[in-house]
């Protein structure tokens, strides 16, 4: 019998897409990778692979592309009622549909990676019913990504990819037991950069 | 091949124990190969009962067998390869609690979805129990036979709805913003 902390933990491990950028090489075909490379979502397996450009421009059923849009304005702000019903206790979160387990699933980043759980659908209406660029959302390769500052919130829609990006940024800057100054630096550089990314693409 | 290939797997696997082997005695390297060990160990006695399952001979199905074994029922589960539902296990387990409930008392499970199961105590007024330990039980059963299972809210009996753990809650629940 596995005590029930150890389940979640064993379970986390098991389910948490891993963090990008740690391969040199295209996990597809081998191939050496640049810096800044594509990736591909297996959706069998839920992982989110490096890939060369060659591998990332043929898609399967079971292995998707990871392109995306890059949406922001004001307009598409949530409210706290919305965001409350994320459950999440940070103030970064995203949410993408899931079509091998055919749900929406929300994560969040933490100290040691992305953090996952299962969105109801019922949730999931209430926060995207009003929102058309949210329903629009592809699945397994494009999220929403949303930041609360205060009562304040942001939304974005963007590949999937730059979430897990974002989560690694703040795993490797983390420190102590609040993240510390430079994980809010570095989130900070990471919105800046992306809303400069989403005016650029509207 | 798909990416869980073991083949792919023992690649990545010799990547990564590479690169910890490189680490040497730090910190970290060190709770990387504990990690691995206690994993392996974990999976290693898992093995070994089913080897001992399949071995003995017995009437019951060789599926029921290994169910019936609590480490492996659990590794099972977290896989998602447990062969009953995690509805029909808790059902199960509270149906093997009745006949030990106090007179009057009785248990039904309203539902269990996304690791949040809801169940029904009908307790009346005059049934002598105590409310706390009623749902400590419970709640052990129900943990026992589906650890998927992360909250659990009971009607019917006081203090309702107990939050098991929050999945992945950080030690601080800080403003990243």
């Amino acid at each position: 019998m596995i005590h029930r902390r150890t389940f979640s933990a064993l379970r986390r491990l098991l389910t948490a897409m891993p963090i990008q950028g740690q391969s040199a090489a295209c996990e597809l075909c081998g191939a050496p990778l640049s810096g800044e490379h594509s990736h591909v979502a297996d959706t069998s397996s839920r992982r989110l692979l490096c890939a060369c450009d060659r591998c990332a421009r043929t898609s399967t059923s079971a292995m998707q592309p990871v392109t995306g849009r890059y949406l922001h304005d004001r307009r598409m702000s949530i409210t706290a009622e919305q965001w409350a019903a994320l459950d999440v206790p940070v103030d970064l979160a995203f949410v993408f549909f899931n079509a091998a387990l055919g749900r929406f699933i929300v994560s969040y980043p933490g100290p040691a990676g992305a953090i996952e759980s299962p969105l109801a659908v019922a949730r999931w209406q209430a926060l995207a019913g009003a929102h058309p660029w949210a329903e629009q959302l592809l699945p397994d390769v494009e999220a929403v990504l949303v930041r609360r500052a205060g009562d304040a919130f942001q939304s974005f829609v963007i590949p999937i990819d730059r979430c897990y990006e974002l989560v690694g940024r703040i795993r490797t800057s983390w420190s102590g037991l609040d993240g510390g100054d430079a994980v809010r630096l570095e989130v900070d550089r990471f919105f800046a950069d992306l809303t400069t990314r989403c005016g650029a693409a509207a | 091949m798909s990416v869980d290939d073991p083949v792919l797997i023992a690649a990545r696997i010799d990547t990564a124990l590479a690169s910890l082997e490189k680490s040497g005695e730090t910190g970290s390297g060190q709770e990387a190969r504990e990690l691995a060990r206690s994993i392996m160990a974990l999976y290693g006695e898992g093995l070994s009962r089913v080897i001992e399952i399949a071995r003995v001979s017995s009437d019951a199905p060789v599926l029921e067998r290994l169910v019936g074994d609590p480490l492996i029922a659990s590794l099972l589960a977290l896989h998602g390869l447990h062969p009953e539902s995690v509805e029909e296990r808790v059902q199960r387990a509270l149906a093997a609690m009745r006949p030990a409930l106090p007179a009057g008392v009785d248990v039904n499970l309203v539902s269990a979805v996304d690791g949040h199961a809801v169940v029904h105590v009908g307790c009346p007024g005059a049934a002598s129990v105590r409310h706390g330990d009623l749902r400590r039980a419970l709640t052990r059963a129900i943990q026992e036979a589906a650890p998927e299972i992360e909250s659990i809210r009971f009607d019917g009996l006081h203090d309702d709805l107990i939050q098991i753990m929050r999945p992945g809650k950080p030690l601080a629940a800080s403003p990243l913003a």
